[in-house]
């Protein structure tokens, strides 16, 4: 793939991408304290929230047991979104239909934290793809055990060539990719609305289908095989693509840290100067990353259409947000797979459950954006989730923590 | 429009004519005003955070937890307190900037105490201000939503000077909603006080080099918390901007649209400077505003499609980053968290 090592003369090694000297069996342990002390401090504001704004407790048996209403509510609330995503085999298998778009999308932000590149871009770069393979889907009349593993590759494709223009403007022009990958998630969005509504009286988008009005595009020719069978759990969703995105995780893994371009990218996103010196070429390592990064975001935006998405694009795709939740997706998951994996369910459990909660509590969905809003601030700034864990009350001078996380060092500016 | 105008439009052979009958109608210039108004408050704002050396791109968040807020606020004063409409209004607006003030310090808080990464921060907040809002509105208003009589700020005819006719000067300039006055007044008071008062150049000396900042005697996190709260404050009133203006109020679910991340554009667009900000704000605004002339209109063979052209500001500032019309530089230490204590 890249010839770091060949084009490394007699120069120093360059820096081993962080690994811990001393390892200590709860090491583990300490990694999670963290997140697991985000999700809750999440938790806790999420409740507060809804015991001020909610003004009765329905829908369970924890709100006659005569507590405080604002205890009552949150606790009713969390119960019925614990019951909505794990309650019934055909809840867990939803909370996981939930959760695959969300792991292929941390994948993507992940590798990008691990080349020292912070790609917000992830929402875009999965629209592109799901208009892409959409486009294909539809357009090809092949059988499916063909066309399917076609438009895999058209979503990877159309993923990574929406990265490639950030991942170069990068490179060569120094362009910061926040914005870029930000103004290109806005560029795709109105590309989607364009080719599902035209925005032009009269005239139907170019991939709209054939009801008119009606922002939906036409029917791709295959989509993902379910893999829960209908005997076992009635109209159970989960597809393929949940193996897809397993095998994407030991894709993930093997190639950072198993190859030589892995090397490479953990290289300069730990000290983009060390790897200059020790002969990585950083320029192509950063395009490489984001093409990289962009290519699982496109399988976000792939699965997504073929499996939960029916066959279908429709215009209310931009309601879900994939790609800025998997950024505290992959944050919280601490940049590795088997974390993203896990926090992608977490998010995924959120998701499906805050619709039952919604229907049986009575407490509006946006509660769990809330919640996903304050991870992401909580795992952003960790030193502050140590503060309030209780460290900083005892060090009388606070001095924020080296981040755990990889986000980007070089230079965060925007 | 006469029959040969119509026909030069649709006919295509002279279709510039087509553009120069849209260019000459005063709403179309009133609008790109009014389009610009959010931005350019937003926009100022993040120039002077930015300046200081704190990354913020939490403008979209801020706004609209403003703009709900002001509605909010509004509604409350015009029934709980009894307050009249424009007192009311005039409380959402403090209301608005209140509680984008407090947003502001959130992401200072987290990002100068913590050394949180500031662009993860503004994520955060902006997806938290995204869920907080949506679910306040749907709480509160249901699917009512807000109160149809709710309170407004109109706009004000200037005497004397609205009824210039040259150009439809009149119309275009002195007709404007106060807040569109306030926000070129904050473009021209913004550009003063970073570039010519003591307070200004210590706020760039600490986002260029704040250990040097530091060694000369200058308090780098207050001045920091100082920018990036002035920046939520000005991004406030561009949210009451978005829900009050007008004679009666109206807030709607997501009612930014991304309009701070718009801003955010013209921030880089303008090099990190109030004019230049101004100049992008404009020039985007005036996108918008003929996108929504010229939806569905034709222009020769060619139809426009409002989609294509809200891409514009988005490609620009990517041009514009790029490199391919004069570089964007941000400054030197936008987005370095500062520790007093490694310093020294």
């Amino acid at each position: 793939m890249i010839e770091a090592t060949e084009a490394r003369p007699a120069a120093p090694n360059p820096s081993p991408p962080a690994e811990e000297p001393h390892r200590r069996w709860y090491a583990p342990l300490g990694q999670l304290a963290v997140p697991l002390g985000a999700i809750a401090l999440a938790i806790i504001i999420g409740g507060v929230v809804m015991g001020v704004a909610v003004s009765s407790c329905q829908g369970g048996s924890i709100c006659s047991s005569g507590l405080p209403k604002h205890i009552s509510v949150p606790l009713n609330a969390y119960w019925q979104l614990l019951i909505g995503a794990f309650g019934t085999p055909y809840d867990i298998q939803e909370t996981l239909v939930y959760a695959v778009p969300l792991m292929f999308a941390a994948f993507a932000v992940a590798f990008a934290f691990r080349g020292g590149l912070f790609n917000i871009g992830a929402e875009g770069q999965l629209y592109a793809a799901a208009i892409a393979s959409t486009f294909v889907g539809y357009s090809l009349t092949w059988p499916g055990w063909i066309l399917l593993p076609v438009c895999i590759v058209v979503g990877v494709l159309a993923g990574a060539l929406w990265a490639l223009i950030p991942g170069l403007l990068k490179a060569y022009r120094g362009a910061h990719e926040v914005i870029t990958t930000m103004m290109l998630n806005y560029v795709a969005l109105n590309l989607m609305h364009f080719l599902l509504i035209n925005g032009i009286t009269g005239t139907p988008g170019f991939m709209q289908g054939p009801l008119p009005g009606n922002p939906i595009s036409k029917s791709t020719n295959t989509t993902f095989p379910i893999i829960v069978p209908h005997s076992w759990v009635p109209n159970a969703q989960l597809n393929l693509s949940l193996v897809l995105a397993l095998i994407c995780g030991v894709i993930f893994t093997f190639l950072l840290f198993r190859t030589t371009l892995g090397y490479a990218v953990r290289a300069v996103g730990s000290n983009i100067k060390a790897a200059r010196y020790a002969g990585i070429h950083v320029n192509r390592t950063i395009v490489l990353t984001m093409l990289i990064s962009g290519g699982f975001a496109g399988l976000a935006g792939m699965s997504y259409v073929f499996g939960i998405g029916g066959g279908q694009m429709a215009d209310t795709f931009d309601n879900f947000t994939y790609g800025f939740d998997a950024i505290a997706v992959a944050l919280l998951g601490k940049n590795t797979a088997v974390g993203a994996i896990l926090a992608a369910v977490l998010f995924g459990a959120l998701d499906h459950g805050g619709t039952t909660m919604q229907a049986t509590a009575g407490i509006d969905t946006h509660i769990i954006s809330i919640i996903q809003g304050l991870i992401i601030f909580f795992v952003g700034a960790e030193a502050l989730v140590r503060f309030l864990g209780g460290r900083g009350f005892t060090v009388t001078r606070f001095r924020a923590a080296k981040p755990e996380t990889e986000v980007p060092a070089e230079r965060a500016a925007v | 429009m006469s029959l040969l105008s119509h026909y030069l439009l649709v006919g295509g052979s002279f279709w510039s004519l087509g553009i120069w009958n849209t260019l000459r109608q005063p709403l179309l210039w009133q609008t790109t005003l009014a389009f610009s108004c959010p931005l350019m408050l937003a926009a100022v704002g993040g120039t002077i955070s930015e300046r200081s050396g704190v990354v913020n791109i939490a403008m979209e968040g801020m706004m609209l937890v403003a703009a709900f807020f002001s509605a909010y606020v509004a509604d409350q004063a015009g029934t709980a307190w009894g307050l009249g409409p424009p007192e009311a209004a005039l409380a959402g607006v403090a209301g608005a900037i209140i509680t984008a003030s407090l947003i502001a310090w959130l992401h200072a808080w987290a990002c100068i105490r913590f050394h949180a990464n500031q662009v993860v921060s503004g994520m955060a907040i902006n997806l938290l201000a995204l869920g907080l809002t949506s679910y306040l509105y749907y709480t509160l208003y249901g699917s009512n939503g807000t109160p149809s009589n709710l309170a407004g700020i109109p706009n004000v005819h200037i005497p004397a000077l609205s009824g210039i006719s040259f150009l439809s000067l009149g119309s275009i300039l002195f007709q404007q909603n106060p807040i569109v006055y306030l926000a070129f007044a904050s473009v021209v008071l913004a550009h003063f006080f970073l570039f010519h008062t003591t307070l200004g150049l210590r706020i760039r000396s600490v986002g260029e080099h704040p250990r040097a900042a530091d060694a000369a005697g200058i308090n780098v996190q207050r001045l920091r918390y100082l920018a990036v709260i002035l920046s939520g404050a000005l991004s406030g009133l561009g949210g009451a901007y978005l829900a009050l203006n007008g004679p009666h109020g109206l807030f709607t679910d997501n009612i930014t649209g991304g309009r701070g991340f718009i801003a955010l554009a013209a921030m880089i667009v303008g090099k990190w400077t109030p004019f230049g900000a101004m100049g992008a704000c404009l020039l985007f605004g005036f996108g918008q505003a003929l996108a929504i002339q010229v939806a569905g209109t034709t222009l020769g063979n060619f139809q426009l499609s409002v989609y294509i052209v809200n891409m514009l500001p988005y490609l620009i500032t990517i041009v514009a980053v790029g490199g391919l019309i004069g570089r964007s530089t941000p400054p030197a230490a936008d987005g370095l968290p500062y520790d007093p204590a490694e310093a020294a």
